[in-house]
C-alpha cells in the first residue's frame, strides 16, 4: 500500500464517483470513451486479421488440413487429398448409430448446401468420416448419408482412424457398452470447414449448425476467398476446379 | 471466451504435458520487446536512485524485488509455451489470463517507489490522472471481462477468437489500472481515499465473481472453441470450465478481500471521526 495517512473523516463520504477529482459526469464520459476505444480497437484489430466476421470459430492462423484415405460409402478407394480438386469441404466425425448429432448435423450441412447457388453446391462438399468402422459398413453407410442428402461417407480402418481422428483433434470413444455390436460413441462434434487451397478455416460446433444462413456466410465467404488465399502447396487455382468436380480421388 | 486456435496436432502432440513443457522458452516479440523495455527503464532509475540516502529511502529493495517477481511471471506467462497449448485446455487459458490479471500487476504497481513527482494537470500526469480515474479503469476492465467473456458477446462477433491476440495484453493493461486505483502508488494524481477504493474494489471484482460463478455452476460447455476441444490432463471440455470457474474465483479472492480490508479501515476512520467530532 502506497496510501500516505488516513483521510479526514468529512472526506470519507466521497464515493468512486468523484474521488479523482473531477465531476462525476465528466468521469463518465471519458469512461465511455475508453469502453468504446477498447472495444473499437479489438474489432479493428480483428478486421484486419480476418476481414469476414465469421459466425464459426475462425483458425487465428490458417492451418493445412490433413490428408487421409479410406473407403466411401459406395465401396471404392477414397483419398482426401486437400487442394487437389478446388472443392470447399465440411468434414465432421461421427457415425450411423448416433442418435441425434449426427443425423442433425448431416441434415443443418444439407441444408447449408442447398441454401448455396447450384454453382457453389457443386464446389461444396460435406464429408463425414465414421468413428465406428465396426459397424458402419459401406452400405449402411451409403442408407444413411444419402437419407440426409448428399454428404459422402468415409470409412477408415483402425488404427489409422484414430491417426486421422487427431490430426484434426477430434476424438472418440466407446460409451454405454452392452455387448460387442451394442454400445454408443461419444465423439466431439465440430464441423471443420476446410478451403479450396487445403486450409482449415473454420471449426462449428453443432450447436451452430441450426444457424443455417450464418453457417452458409461463412461457407459463401470461403468459396469466395479461397482463390484470394494464395498459398505455396495450393494444388491448382480455383478457376480449374471445375475440371475436378466430379467423381471422387481414385 | 476466445481461445487462439492452434493446429489440433500441436496439441494432440502432448496432451499430458508437463510443468517444465508448459514453462519451455516460445519468445512472443509483441509481448517480450515492450517488457524487457520496461524492465530496462526501471532497473536503470532504481540503480541511480539507490545513490542517494533520499533515493534509498523512497525506493527500497523489497519493491525492485516485487517488480521484479513481477517481470519474471510476466515473461513465463507470455513467453512459454503455455500460451500455445490454451486451445487444449480452458483451465490454463484462464490461469494463464488471472496471473496476468491478478498476481503481475499488484506485484507491479507496488515496485513502484513512494512519491512519485508528477504535475496533474500536465503531460504524463495528466494522462495518467484519466487512466487512473476510478470510472475510467472499471470502465475498461468491466468491457474487457464482460466483452470477451459473456457467450452472447462473442457470438455477436463485435469480438470474435480473431482478436483473441489481442487478450492477454488487455486483461494485463484493464488489470495495471484496476490495481493502480486500488494500491494508489501515485497520490499525486489520484486523490482517492481508502473508502473510495474499497468500494471501487468491491466493484471492480463483481464481473470477474460472477463469470466465475456461471462458469462453476453451469451444466454445459459455454463456449464454442471449447466444446470440441481435445483437451490436456484428460478432462473434459466440462471439467475445464468449471476447474476456470474455480480458478478466477479464486486468484478474485485477494483483492476482494484488500477491498473489504480498505472499507473497514474506512469505517474505523468514520467512527474515529465521529468520536472525535462529539
Amino acid at each position: 500500500m502506497t496510501d500516505q495517512s488516513a483521510q479526514p473523516a468529512a472526506s470519507t463520504a466521497e464515493s468512486p464517483k468523484d474521488v479523482a477529482g473531477r465531476p462525476w459526469y465528466v468521469s463518465a464520459i471519458l469512461a465511455v470513451c475508453a469502453i468504446t476505444l477498447v472495444l473499437g480497437g479489438a474489432w479493428i484489430f480483428a478486421r484486419i486479421r480476418s476481414p469476414f466476421p465469421f459466425y464459426g470459430t475462425a483458425y487465428d492462423t490458417p492451418v493445412q488440413a490433413a490428408a487421409f484415405a479410406g473407403t466411401d460409402q459406395d465401396g471404392r478407394a477414397f483419398a482426401f487429398s486437400p487442394a487437389t480438386d478446388g472443392r470447399v469441404t465440411a468434414l465432421f466425425f461421427g457415425f450411423t448409430h448416433c442418435p441425434n448429432i449426427c443425423p442433425l448435423s448431416l441434415a443443418y450441412l444439407d441444408k447449408v448446401r442447398l441454401s448455396l447457388t447450384p454453382a457453389e453446391q457443386a464446389r461444396f462438399r460435406v464429408l463425414l468420416v465414421s468413428v465406428d468402422p465396426a459397424r458402419d459398413t459401406t452400405e449402411r453407410l451409403r442408407e444413411y448419408v444419402t437419407f440426409f442428402g448428399k454428404a459422402q461417407g468415409v470409412r477408415i480402418p483402425e488404427p489409422a482412424l484414430s491417426r486421422v481422428a487427431r490430426d484434426y483433434g477430434a476424438s472418440y470413444e466407446k460409451a454405454d457398452i452392452k455387448s460387442a455390436s451394442e454400445y454408443q460413441i461419444n465423439h466431439t462434434t465440430a464441423t471443420y470447414l476446410i478451403d479450396a487451397a487445403g486450409r482449415l478455416r473454420v471449426i462449428w460446433d453443432y450447436t451452430q449448425l441450426p444457424q443455417i444462413e450464418r453457417v452458409a456466410a461463412d461457407v459463401r465467404y470461403v468459396l469466395g476467398s479461397a482463390a484470394q488465399a494464395g498459398t505455396p502447396n495450393r494444388a491448382e487455382p480455383l478457376a480449374q476446379a471445375g475440371a475436378h468436380q466430379t467423381g471422387e480421388q481414385p | 471466451m476466445t481461445a487462439p486456435i492452434l493446429p489440433a496436432s500441436e496439441v494432440a502432440a502432448n496432451l499430458n504435458p508437463t510443468l517444465a513443457d508448459l514453462l519451455a522458452l516460445r519468445p512472443d516479440p509483441l509481448m517480450l520487446i515492450p517488457a524487457l523495455i520496461v524492465a530496462a527503464l526501471y532497473f536503470w532509475r532504481y540503480v541511480q536512485a539507490r545513490r542517494t540516502p533520499e533515493g534509498r529511502q523512497r525506493w527500497p529493495i523489497w519493491k525492485a524485488i516485487l517488480f521484479g517477481l513481477g517481470m519474471v511471471l510476466l515473461l513465463l506467462t507470455t513467453q512459454s509455451r503455455a500460451a500455445g497449448l490454451t486451445s487444449g485446455s480452458m483451465a490454463l487459458y484462464m490461469g494463464r489470463l488471472m496471473v496476468l490479471a491478478e498476481v503481475v500487476p499488484p506485484l507491479l504497481m507496488l515496485g513502484i517507489p513512494w512519491n512519485v513527482k508528477l504535475d496533474a494537470r500536465r503531460g504524463l500526469g495528466r494522462v495518467l490522472g484519466v487512466l487512473l480515474d476510478p470510472w475510467v479503469a472499471l470502465g475498461v476492465w468491466a468491457a474487457v471481462i464482460i466483452f470477451w467473456n459473456v457467450p452472447a458477446g462473442f457470438n455477436a462477433s463485435v469480438v470474435t477468437n480473431t482478436a483473441a491476440a489481442l487478450l492477454p495484453a488487455l486483461y494485463l493493461l484493464s488489470s495495471l489500472m484496476v490495481w493502480a486505483v486500488v494500491l494508489r502508488p501515485l497520490p499525486a494524481v489520484q486523490p482517492a481515499t481508502i473508502g473510495s477504493r474499497g468500494w471501487f474494489g468491491l466493484l471492480a471484482a463483481l464481473p470477474m465473481m460472477t463469470v466465475g460463478m456461471v462458469w462453476l455452476y453451469s451444466p454445459e460447455v459455454l463456449y464454442t472453441p471449447y466444446v470440441n476441444a481435445l483437451c490436456l490432463w484428460n478432462l473434459t471440455p466440462l471439467d475445464n470450465q468449471q476447474l476456470s470457474g474455480w480458478i478466477m474465483m479464486l486468484a478474485g479472492l485477494p483483492a476482494l478481500a484488500l477491498a473489504f480490508i480498505q472499507l473497514f479501515a474506512w469505517l474505523i476512520a468514520l467512527a474515529d471521526g465521529g468520536v472525535q467530532r462529539e
